[in-house]
């Protein structure tokens, strides 16, 4: 996930060079199909993470494991007459893993905010950039919400034993909220645009 | 002087459900006016129509005159959707202003700041760009003392100098000043009743480690039928204090709880899915007691702030302990002195975390949290704490 204050090493660094890791390599990833290719690439991101101090990556190594072993057994089974089809199936996996890693490199240490911030600078209209704004600026509050919801039905006694009522008081106050949201920030947006606009 | 806001027999309602009727008021230039009525009775309604969001914005019947010269702002009563910006300096957008104490805020970013800060930040922004008239639609609401005697302070300084229309539902606040009346108010609070305490009901003994929240020895004893009230500023811990009893936080220590127990949280959003308000409550004698059978087939969600607030106290389930978290914010009087009746007519025991000086008064003893201690406070610290910030 995005980091609200993030303070990593690589948290000082424009944006530019970031980006160029996030989306440069996994393309580079596609270009090539020499394993050790994928290895030295994959060796690189997992550097970047180490000296950023994600603290997720074992867990994040470890449950992308059993889906990608899955995966490869069905290739495998299905696909024995390709030559070379277990180097094939590396390539695929390493290529998986620098894709996924080098994403994970751009959330960890990018502040959400200085997208928005370059993306002002560009000047791209503001209906695109003030949307992305605000769901990034509100997508904490939200998850403080669905966290009350989940302790309260847990006092309540609400579990998956009756799934409809579990579904219905989970989301029902949800999307009420979110619903009350919206109606308070458009007003808000709306007393602002006039407090703007100084004629 | 001129007269900047004149409304004569004004009426408006929703969908042909009538909010208020025949509203008369003026507003003069450099006026402070404080507007008060009860839950339910149009203040925003009121503020949205004079900020010029109600014809154009939101649909509505209209029916009287009302004149509006000048630009209007306003500010609401929940701080954090009006903050746009990512720093109080964008927020704001002029040169710093001087003199209103929010000098050490000046860098900040909006997750730094706390819901009080959000707000002063909110008023000096609309304070400072050039508006004629100001509507502040509750802004105190969510306030601890603290914040709400900085905020006031501000509004002092800038008295006389701003035209200023404050809608509200209590008039404690102010000192004498121009008051008009929507709806009508009542103010009669029950006396307080002494009730014999009984076994122990409740020892508690532990430590948290929560973001933004630390304390090592937090020591509680709680008896059968005592009423305790739980005072601290806004991020202090009451509402991890009260959600660790509950056992909803992870704690390092013992709670022994003798008996079954209730929760209500603040924020009254979160709770409601049933279809209506008597399938949420459950018992009619209980909603006899909170004044809520002419809601019996409401559908929950279509409730005011203050009546959904009211209706999370009275679908509480019955137990020997309950925890209220700000059980009286959005309350209008005459619901307030509904919940001091009930805890003092009750012989459960209570916990109660608050903001509420009138809640103290039919408590039995006063717990503050400061610095992630807790401890006994004494009357004067009581009245010291309502006056920090001043």
């Amino acid at each position: 996930m995005f980091l609200y204050n993030s303070k990593t090493v690589f948290s000082c660094w424009p944006l530019t060079p970031k980006l160029l890791i996030a989306f440069l390599l996994p393309g580079l990833s596609f270009l090539t199909q020499e394993p050790l290719h994928q290895a030295i690439m994959l060796g690189f991101v997992l550097l970047l993470l180490v000296i950023a101090r994600y603290s997720e990556l074992p867990k994040l190594l470890l449950s992308l494991l059993p889906f990608i072993l899955l995966t490869d057994a069905v290739f495998i089974f299905l696909l024995p007459e390709i030559p070379n089809i277990f180097r094939v199936v590396l390539t695929a996996n390493l290529r998986i893993y620098v894709v996924l890693l080098s994403f994970a490199f751009f959330s960890y240490t990018t502040d959400v905010f200085s997208i928005v911030k370059a993306m002002k600078r560009t000047r791209i209209p503001e209906t695109v950039y003030l949307s992305l704004y605000i769901v990034l600026r509100f997508l904490p509050e939200m998850e403080q919400d669905l966290k009350e919801i989940r302790e309260l039905n847990k006092l309540k006694g609400v579990s998956w034993k009756k799934p409809v009522r579990f579904l219905q008081a989970h989301f029902l106050p949800l999307l009420l909220i979110i619903f009350q949201r919206t109606e308070e920030l458009s007003i808000a947006y709306f007393l602002r645009k006039k407090r703007e606009n100084k004629d | 002087m001129i007269t900047l806001i004149k409304a004569r027999n004004l009426s408006i309602s929703f969908n042909g459900k009538t909010v208020f009727k025949s509203f008369e008021f003026s507003l003069r230039e450099k006026q402070f006016l404080v507007v008060i009525g009860p839950n339910g009775s149009g203040k925003t309604t009121l503020g949205l129509l004079l900020a010029g969001l109600i014809p154009e914005f939101i649909k509505a019947e209209i029916y009287g005159t009302y004149t509006i010269s000048g630009k209007t702002g306003m500010l609401m009563q929940n701080p954090s959707p009006q903050f746009f910006a990512l720093t109080v300096k964008e927020e704001i957008g002029a040169a710093l202003p001087q003199g209103v104490g929010i000098e050490e805020l000046w860098e900040k970013s909006v997750f730094e700041l706390s819901e009080g800060e959000k707000q002063r930040v909110n008023l000096i922004a609309n304070l400072c760009n050039g508006m004629d008239t100001l509507i502040l639609d509750e802004p105190l609401e969510l306030l601890d003392p603290f914040q709400a005697n900085r905020f006031l302070k501000i509004i002092k300084s800038f008295k006389g100098k701003k035209t200023i229309l404050w809608l509200d539902k209590d008039q404690g606040f102010v000192e004498s000043e121009g008051k008009i009346f929507l709806g009508k108010s009542l103010q009669k609070f029950p006396k307080r009743r002494k009730h014999s305490i009984g076994k122990k009901l409740l020892q508690a003994e532990f430590s948290i480690k929560r973001e933004g929240f630390e304390s090592n020895n937090i020591n509680l004893k709680l008896y059968e039928g005592e009423k305790v009230a739980l005072i601290g500023l806004n991020g202090s811990g009451k509402t991890t204090l009260l959600k660790a009893i509950a056992g909803l936080v992870p704690i390092k220590g013992i709670v022994e709880l003798q008996s079954n127990f209730s929760f209500s949280p603040q924020n009254p959003d979160h709770i409601f899915f049933e279809n209506s308000v008597q399938q949420e409550i459950g018992s009619m004698q209980r909603m006899r007691f909170f004044g809520l059978q002419q809601l019996a087939k409401n559908f929950p969600e279509r409730l005011s702030k203050g009546q959904k607030k009211l209706l999370s106290l009275a679908s509480l389930q019955q137990g020997q302990l309950y925890l209220l978290d700000e059980p009286t914010t959005w309350l209008d009087v005459e619901n307030k002195a509904t919940v001091y009746n009930w805890i003092n007519n009750s012989r459960e025991a209570f916990l109660v975390a608050t903001h509420d000086r009138k809640l103290l008064d039919y408590c039995d003893r006063v717990l503050l949290i400061e610095g992630g201690e807790l401890k006994e406070c004494s009357s004067t610290t009581v009245k010291r704490f309502f006056r920090a910030g001043l």
